[in-house]
C-alpha cells in the first residue's frame, strides 16, 4: 500500500499513519530480543529519518554560525535557522516571526518568561497561579523567583479524574495575579486543561497566561490567536524533534516590554561600557550562538508534522488511546490513575500490590518501553497518595499491535507478581 | 512472540520466589520508639523513601534495626535482608558488611577476582540486579540508609 496525499498535500486520512513507522529507525529495532514497543513518547519522542537525515545535511552542508558572517556558509546557516523560525511561526499560527524566540526547551521557555515578565513585577504583595497538575518545570522557576521577591505562588487544585478545578481556579485570579501559568495538556495523567476559559477570565482580569504545550504540540493543532494565550512553551525532543531546542512563543507587545534575559552576543545592536542597546526581537532573547542544526531539525520535525496532518494524528492516537483504555480496564489488578473527560495520548495506572518500577522492568524485559515513578509531578503523585505510577504514553508511529503486545506483557508481571 | 529463554531467566533471577516472598511479607518492617538512631534514604530516580531506625546497646551491638518506607519490590526485599542480616551483629562488623554488600552489587558480573557473595543464602538473592544496572540502587538503597544511620546521617540519596 502507498501513502496517498490530499490536496494540501497531507497524508488523505488517519488510517495512512500506519505506513509512517518504517521512517522511525529507532521504533525499527529490537530490544531484550523483542521488537520494540515505544510507550514513553511523552518522556521524549522519536525522530523520523526525514528529521535526522536534515540535521546531518545541515552539518554536512551548510553549517556556519548564524547573522555574523558576509561569507556563503553563515548567510547558509542563518537561511536554514530563521526558515525554521517562519516554519515554527506557520505551524502554531503566531502573527510573526519576532514572536517566535528559540529556547533550549520548554524549561528554559519557562525560566525566561519568569525572570523577564515575572521578576521585575514581583512583591510581597504579587501572586503568581499555577495549579496542582503542573510538571516540576512549571513550579520550580516560579517558586525561586517568588523565594527571590517574597511574592506567593497559588496552587489551584485538581479532582479526583485529575483535571484542573476550572471555576475554583478561575475564581482564585485577581488583580495581584501577575501571571497564570498551566499546562495545557498534563504529562502525567493526559488531561487537558480547558484553556478557553481560563484564558478568557485571566484576560477580564488583565492578567497574561503562560501555557506549558510541552505535551500538547504534537498531539493537537495550536492555533496560538485562536487560544489567545500569551506565552506558550514548548519543546523540540517531544514533537519528533531534536533535544536541546525548545520554543517560546509570546505576544509581540509583551515581549517588546522585556528586558533581556541572558546576555551575550546576538542580542546586542551596539556595546559600550557606557551602556548596551539591545536588539530587536526576537534576538534580544537569543543570546550566544544558538543550536542551529537543532533548529533544523525541529524545522524538518514541522514539515513531517504538516504533511502527516495534525487532525490524522489526533485521529489515530484517540482511536489508540480508547483502545489501550479499555484494554487495561480489564486487566486484574489494574487501576486508571487519571480519568479526565478529555484525555490525550496518555494513561497512567497502578496494578495492586506492584509497585510501577517492577511493573518498567518486566515489560522493558519484552521490549516494551513504559514510562514509571513520579513523571516529574510529585505534587500529582501526592495528591493520588502514590510513590509514583507506570503511564504509557502514544504517538504518530504507535499501532493496535503495540497496545496488544503491552497488554500482554502486563500479564507477565501479574504472573511473577502472583 | 518467541519466547527467550535466556532473557526470562534473568527475569526470574531478579525475581526470585524469595524476593517476592520478603516484598510481601518483609520483616522488621515498623517505627522504633525513642532512642533510635533515624536515617531517611531517598531514590530520586523513583522517588522512593525508606526510613532506618537503629538501636545499638552498650557493648556496641545492634539491638534493634527496623524500616519503613514505599518502594519496589528489590527494595523492600533488600532492605528486609538488610534488618535481618544485620541485627546482632557488632557496629563495626555491620558497617563492613554492608560496605562489602554495596560495592559487591556494584561490580559487574564478569569481574575476575570478586568477592565471594556473601556467606548466606539469603542475601545472595539480591545478585539478581546486577544483569540489571538500573535497579542496583533500589538493592542498595536500604544498605546505604543503614550506613547513613550508623553515621548519625539524617538523610541520604542514591544519586551522590
Ligand atoms: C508538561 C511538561 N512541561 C515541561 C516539560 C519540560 O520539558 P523539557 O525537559 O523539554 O524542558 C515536560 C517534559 O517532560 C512536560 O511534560
Amino acid at each position: 500500500m502507498n501513502l496517498s496525499f490530499n490536496e494540501k498535500n497531507q497524508i488523505a486520512d488517519n488510517s495512512q499513519l500506519e505506513l509512517l513507522r518504517k521512517d522511525f529507525p529507532t521504533i525499527n529495532q529490537e530490544i531484550n530480543k523483542y521488537p520494540l514497543v515505544y510507550l514513553d513518547s511523552a518522556a521524549s519522542s522519536q525522530m523520523p529519518q526525514q528529521v535526522i537525515d536534515e540535521i546531518s545535511r545541515y552539518q554536512s552542508q551548510d553549517h556556519s554560525n548564524v547573522h555574523r558572517g558576509i561569507h556563503t556558509l553563515s548567510h547558509r546557516a542563518t537561511e536554514v535557522y530563521e526558515t525554521s523560525r517562519q516554519n515554527i511561526c506557520e505551524f502554531i499560527n503566531a502573527k510573526n516571526t519576532n514572536e517566535i524566540i528559540f529556547t533550549s526547551g520548554t524549561t528554559d521557555s519557562i525560566n525566561l518568561v519568569a525572570n523577564s515578565y515575572c521578576k521585575p513585577k514581583l512583591d510581597p504583595s504579587k501572586k503568581i497561579l499555577i495549579s496542582h497538575l503542573e510538571h516540576h518545570s512549571n513550579i520550580v522557576p516560579w517558586q525561586l523567583i517568588c523565594e527571590q521577591t517574597g511574592a506567593s505562588l497559588i496552587v489551584a487544585p485538581i479532582d479526583n479524574n485529575g483535571e484542573i478545578i476550572t471555576e475554583q481556579l478561575i475564581d482564585m485570579i485577581d488583580s495581584n495575579v501577575v501571571l497564570v501559568a498551566i499546562s495545557h495538556i498534563s504529562n502525567a495523567l493526559g488531561s487537558v486543561t480547558s484553556l478557553n476559559k481560563i484564558i478568557d477570565a485571566a484576560h477580564q482580569h488583565e492578567v497574561p497566561v503562560l501555557v506549558d504545550g510541552a505535551q500538547a504540540i504534537s498531539h493537537m493543532k495550536i492555533d496560538i490567536q485562536a487560544l489567545n494565550a500569551d506565552f506558550y512553551a514548548f519543546s523540540g525532543h517531544k514533537m519528533l524533534g531534536p533535544t536541546g531546542i525548545g520554543i517560546l512563543y509570546g505576544k509581540e507587545r509583551l515581549l517588546e516590554d522585556m528586558p533581556p534575559y541572558q546576555g551575550g552576543g546576538d542580542m546586542i545592536l551596539e556595546v559600550k561600557f557606557t551602556g548596551t542597546v539591545y536588539n530587536d526581537l526576537p534576538y534580544k532573547f537569543e543570546a550566544g550562538t544558538p543550536n542551529i542544526s537543532g533548529a533544523a531539525g525541529l524545522g524538518a520535525a514541522i514539515d513531517y508534522l504538516n504533511q502527516a496532518g495534525m487532525h490524522n494524528i489526533e485521529a489515530h492516537e484517540n482511536i489508540l488511546l480508547n483502545k489501550m483504555i479499555a484494554d487495561l480496564q480489564k486487566v486484574d489488578g489494574v487501576e486508571l490513575i487519571g480519568k479526565a473527560e478529555n484525555q490525550v495520548a496518555v494513561q497512567s495506572f497502578t496494578i495492586k500490590d506492584i509497585h510501577s518500577h517492577d511493573i518498567g522492568t518486566i515489560l522493558d524485559h519484552q521490549g516494551i518501553a513504559i514510562r514509571t515513578g513520579h513523571h516529574c509531578a510529585m505534587p500529582v503523585m501526592e495528591f493520588f497518595g502514590l510513590p509514583g505510577t507506570a503511564r504509557a504514553s502514544l504517538s504518530i508511529y504507535n499501532n493496535e499491535e503495540d497496545i496488544d503486545r503491552f497488554i500482554k506483557g502486563l500479564d507477565k508481571v501479574i504472573e511473577i507478581f502472583a | 512472540m518467541k519466547k527467550n529463554n535466556s532473557e526470562n531467566k534473568s527475569l526470574k533471577e531478579l525475581y526470585r520466589q524469595l524476593i517476592i516472598h520478603h516484598a510481601k511479607n518483609p520483616l522488621n518492617f515498623g517505627k522504633l520508639s525513642n532512642n533510635s538512631l533515624l536515617s531517611e534514604g531517598i531514590n530520586p530516580l523513583c522517588g522512593d523513601k525508606i526510613r532506618i531506625y537503629l538501636k545499638i546497646n552498650e557493648a556496641d551491638t545492634i539491638e534493634n534495626l527496623t524500616f519503613e518506607g514505599t518502594g519496589c519490590a528489590i527494595s523492600i526485599a533488600s532492605a528486609s535482608l538488610m534488618t535481618s542480616t544485620l541485627l546482632n551483629m557488632k557496629k563495626y562488623q555491620a558497617n563492613q558488611y554492608a560496605l562489602d554488600l554495596i560495592s559487591n552489587l556494584n561490580e559487574s558480573k564478569s569481574q575476575e577476582g570478586q568477592q565471594p557473595m556473601m556467606d548466606s543464602q539469603e542475601i545472595h538473592a539480591l545478585e539478581g540486579v546486577k544483569d540489571f544496572p538500573s535497579r542496583i540502587k533500589c538493592a542498595t538503597l536500604s544498605w546505604q540508609t543503614f550506613i547513613s544511620a550508623l553515621n548519625n546521617n539524617k538523610i541520604t540519596t542514591t544519586e551522590k
